[in-house]
């Protein structure tokens, strides 16, 4: 005679089957969202789960080290004489620069360009990292690309390219010639054993692409809030009210369990830089991180795709290592943000190397994630490149 | 060597971020979707998978490699707990509630059988219904499931073991017919 079914085996009995639909997001959508959503890199550190922690600033790293002197606040006085139109002597005016005024001045040349538009917003990113083997240097790019449908009933289009290795100057190139120019060279494993490689070639390669629809319609950089193309059409144009709505944003976040206060999580409102809104709404934000005590105008540079930009530094006491575990060493680096100077939009995201030390030089680029110039707004159809194939 | 951990390197069979990441969202997805849906409804199981991930991207190297879907699960446990979209929780868990009713009435063989125990299970509270599901529907073992709840074995057992007693009553409740009324949904025990 059988046994009579106790109360669990009825309960596993009544298993609904809508347990296992699993979720419409494919892996390669959702490492674009983590990636662009918690800004590049997996978090450091033991700590346990469950427990949210709070809004990355913009592409912070595994761990924090104090790197920042506190930002000394020397006043310069300039006298600026101005004449009045009758040519008249003018009286002297005592005019002390705000602190940042390079981004006081940009939100003023740009908010009055024309907004653009577009069915689609496409974002193009590309990362990039060096990669230090056998008396060479090799820059580690790859990329991705997603088009954010204005309207959420058109489909989403992400692209990636995987990653692909190329030496990082002509010397790195004389080097990896002299040693048999290998077609993969290799790379280094996070647990110290023996791993794989990493193939040399000019530019990513080998393109995967999804189409799907999303009826949220949520856009992938979720590092300042969950917005959707309607949300970010709505910021405030004025930096007051913009700072109210970021409040609103801010308290969600904190509800989630973030921890970092309204004043530490404005920094990382920079990415909205990126995101699909006007020159007015990016002069608003603009001058919202300007006036931000821990924002500091670094100067003009040029970012590792070759394009001017204005360096700043969004300041706090933290900058992050990069590593090698076998032996672990560390080096601090320094985090910077590139602005584009005629709009307003972020170009980069670049780590410096802090010192010299582990083969790497003071200043040099370590890694970074830029926003390609093709990035903007643009009409459909949203179809991938030719060549790339329907990934899962 | 000098590597900077966010290089690239998906597609070389070296196990970077990226490509631990995938395999880990590619083998545990389906299973924490199972569990969101059992705990939030269908409605928000996207999104709890999603923030889920997100915090596995951040916490990676946190992610221990012989317990790997009960710390995604822990997760995603916490996010409930902490407060994630309480109201539109409870509509969704609601809703999922209902939908289950339905299709159990509608799965021909053993129809009954289901529609009672799910009722009785609707009558649970949260604790319970999460406690009894975690071993019978999401296939954790015992010691998998102390884990996700941050409890030991023994204080597991202890409280499977009432939760089991509950759910048996609920059932007898339901069966002898005393109960007859709409089920219950919120989690309150049947009078």
């Amino acid at each position: 005679m059988s046994r009579k079914p106790d109360a669990m085996d009825r309960l596993a009995m009544a298993r609904p089957a809508s347990l296992d639909r699993g979720s419409r997001v494919s892996a390669a959508d959702m490492l674009v969202t983590a990636t662009t959503g918690s800004a590049g890199e997996p978090s450091p550190g033991p700590s346990r789960p469950g427990r949210l922690r709070p809004a990355a600033a913009p592409a912070r790293s595994r761990r924090w080290t104090p790197l920042w002197a506190p930002l000394a606040t020397t006043a310069i006085v300039v006298l600026v004489f101005t004449l009045v139109t009758n040519l008249a002597p003018a009286p002297a005016v005592l005019t002390p620069p705000r602190a940042n005024q390079e981004l006081f001045d940009l939100a003023d040349r740009i908010e009055r360009l024309p907004a653009g538009g577009g069915a689609y917003w496409r974002e193009v990113a590309v990362d990039g990292g060096h990669l230090f083997s056998g008396g060479y240097t090799l820059l580690v790019v790859d990329r991705r690309e997603t088009w954010q449908p204005r309207d959420p009933a058109d489909p989403v289009l992400t692209q990636r390219w995987r990653g692909s290795a190329r030496p990082a100057t002509a010397a790195d190139e004389r080097r990896w010639r002299a040693a048999g120019s290998p077609a993969r060279v290799k790379g280094h494993c996070e647990t110290g054993e023996s791993c794989g490689s990493v193939p040399v070639a000019a530019a990513p390669e080998d393109c995967r692409y999804t189409l799907r629809t999303d009826p949220a319609g949520i856009y992938p950089d979720r590092t300042v809030g969950e917005f959707t193309m309607a949300d970010l059409a709505a910021l405030p144009t004025e930096p007051a009210e913009l700072r109210k709505r970021l409040r609103a944003y801010h308290a969600i976040w904190y509800s989630r369990g973030f921890t970092r206060s309204f004043e530490e999580f404005l920094p990382s409102t920079v990415n909205l830089l990126g995101m699909p809104l006007s020159p007015a709404q990016r002069a608003a934000i603009i001058r919202v991180l300007a006036g931000l005590p821990t924002t500091k105008v670094v100067g003009a540079v040029t970012d590792p795709l070759g394009r001017r930009g204005i360096s700043v530094d969004f300041g706090g006491p933290e900058g992050f290592v990069v590593y090698s575990e076998k032996p672990r060493e560390e080096l601090p680096v320094r985090y910077r943000q590139i602005l584009d100077p005629e709009t307003g939009e972020k170009l980069s995201s670049v780590s410096y190397a802090a010192r010299t030390a582990l083969g790497a030089t003071e200043g040099q680029i370590m890694a970074y994630q830029a926003r390609g110039s093709e990035s903007g707004w643009t009409g459909p159809p949203a179809s991938p490149v030719k060549g790339c194939e329907k990934g899962r | 060597m000098l590597y900077d951990r966010r290089v690239p390197t998906e597609g070389t069979g070296l196990l970077n971020p990226h490509e631990r990441f995938t395999a880990l969202y590619t083998t545990y997805q389906a299973r924490v979707y199972g569990y969101a849906v059992s705990r939030a409804g269908h409605r928000l199981a996207e999104d709890v998978v999603s923030e889920t991930f997100l915090v596995a991207w951040r916490r990676l190297d946190d992610i221990p490699d012989h317990a790997q879907l009960p710390w995604l699960l822990r997760v995603a446990r916490n996010l409930l707990r902490d407060g994630f979209r309480q109201a539109a929780r409870r509509e969704s868990l609601e809703a999922e509630l209902r939908t289950w009713l339905e299709e159990a009435a509608d799965a021909g063989e053993h129809a009954t059988e289901r529609v009672t125990v799910l009722r009785a299970l609707a009558a649970l509270s949260e604790a319970d219904k999460e406690i009894l599901t975690l071993t019978t529907w999401h296939g954790l073992s015992t010691a998998e499931a102390a884990e996700v709840l941050g409890c030991t074995r023994a204080a597991f057992f202890v409280r499977l073991h009432r939760a089991r007693r509950r759910l048996q009553a609920a059932i007898d409740t339901t069966e002898t017919g005393t109960s007859r009324k709409s089920v219950t949904v919120s989690g309150r025990k049947p009078r």
